[in-house]
């Protein structure tokens, strides 16, 4: 069974891309914010914390942003994307902490 | 009061040794390599830091200058040990030799509490458990082999040395696995909680009558286990299956010790295994809750 941490990674970066397919090519800054999203969650499904419990919360909250974005996007509604982006991309950061923990120390 | 050195004062075991002696009324020189992060150390009133490199003989003089006692952590540790042989006898050997010494010289009656490892000891699997301290010893890795270097360095040149020989260190907090671990699913693995090892240092430094002697220093009975069993309760508190663990297909170092004597003399075992796992599952629950 797939973790759900992975699981939420692989809906975001789904999300992420039917977004930036959407999005009007005068607003770069948000592409290329949504390209390095998906590039950062690419590279952040091998380590173990995506398959940890610790996950779920995080990923289920950048799931819930991107697929917002999403919606945004293909209802022609961009009232509120840059402050959907916004939180997307601080949750994105606190993700990014939080995966690459410590090593384990062992004399 | 003449202060207690405690080399590597600044690394993750030395600070809280360093805090530990502080609680307990004595004044601590922290001696350590001036890139190490001294918060919660600098400023404190009865802690003295010194930025210093152990490779160094000034730098040594300085640090065991007017000390009571002396907790040598200071070492290079796997897996930077592994990669860097000189560097690591360098600092693992000789920089011991050179407190060694410059203590000799200046003050002989400080004890010099020496923090081994039990990885000294090598592939036990084929011995009746638990490992005793006269059990021979043989390296595995590039940091055992040094330690056994240090260690009898120190029988030779320093008497008043008390040795910990010191098991794998259980942290309470998440960290991420090693591609392999470094034991067989099924050998024999009796790990210690930090807060346990840190005891046995400041204990073996006060109290008194130890010289000469070596210690194993491990977890006590509740910690033995097996590699898998131990990986698998840290698994099931993240909720990862235990089939995602990589175990070492030849032996490790690990195993049960005897800690009858030094639990006797020192009395550093407090924190049982079920006890450190509530912590870890604590640990868990407040990232969860974030």
């Amino acid at each position: 069974m797939i973790p759900k941490g992975i699981e939420n990674a692989n809906a975001t970066i789904e999300a992420c891309r039917l977004t930036l397919a959407g999005l009007d090519s005068a607003d770069p800054e948000s592409k290329e914010v949504l390209q390095s999203v998906i590039e950062i969650l690419e590279g952040l499904k091998t380590k173990f914390f995506l398959k940890t419990n610790l996950a779920i919360p995080i990923t289920n909250a950048s799931r819930k942003d991107a697929t917002e974005l999403q919606s945004l996007v293909e209802e022609h509604d961009l009232s509120c994307f840059s402050e959907v982006l916004a939180r997307f991309r601080g949750n994105m950061e606190k993700l990014l902490k939080e995966a690459n923990m410590d090593g384990l120390i062992i004399t | 009061m003449r202060p207690v050195l405690v080399t590597g004062g600044a690394g993750s075991v030395g600070k809280r040794v360093v805090q530990r002696l502080c609680k307990e009324g004595y004044t601590v020189r922290v001696f350590d390599l001036p890139n190490m992060d001294y918060t919660g150390l600098e400023g404190v009133e009865g802690i003295e830091v010194l930025r210093g490199d152990i490779t160094q003989l000034t730098s040594v003089h300085q640090a065991v200058e007017g000390v009571s006692a002396v907790i040598h952590l200071a070492a290079l540790l796997p897996p930077a040990s592994e990669q860097h042989r000189e560097l690591t006898f360098a600092v693992n050997v000789e920089g011991t030799t050179r407190v060694a010494e410059a203590l000799k010289r200046t003050n002989p009656d400080a004890p010099l509490v020496f923090s081994s490892s039990v990885s000294t000891y090598g592939d036990t699997t084929g011995v009746k458990p638990p490992v005793m301290v006269d059990h021979s010893q043989q390296a595995l890795d590039i940091y055992a082999e040094s330690k056994i270097a240090a260690e009898g360095s120190l029988r030779e040149s320093y008497p008043n040395t008390v040795i910990l020989r010191i098991s794998g260190v259980s942290v309470p907090s998440i960290q991420s696995p090693p591609e392999v671990w470094p034991f067989m699913a099924d050998q024999r693995l009796e790990f210690i909680h930090r807060d346990d090892v840190v005891t046995a240092l400041c204990a073996a430094a006060m109290v008194g009558g130890t010289s000469g002697q070596v210690f194993n220093i491990a977890g006590g009975v509740t910690w033995r286990t097996t590699g898998r069993a131990y990986i698998k309760d840290y698994y099931d508190l993240l909720g990862v299956p235990i089939e995602e663990a990589h175990f070492q297909e030849h032996p490790g170092w690990c195993d049960w010790y005897d800690t009858e004597e030094s639990q006797r003399v020192l009395r550093y075992q407090s924190i049982s295994y079920q006890a450190y796992l509530g912590q870890l599952r604590g640990e868990i629950e407040k990232m969860m809750q974030q």
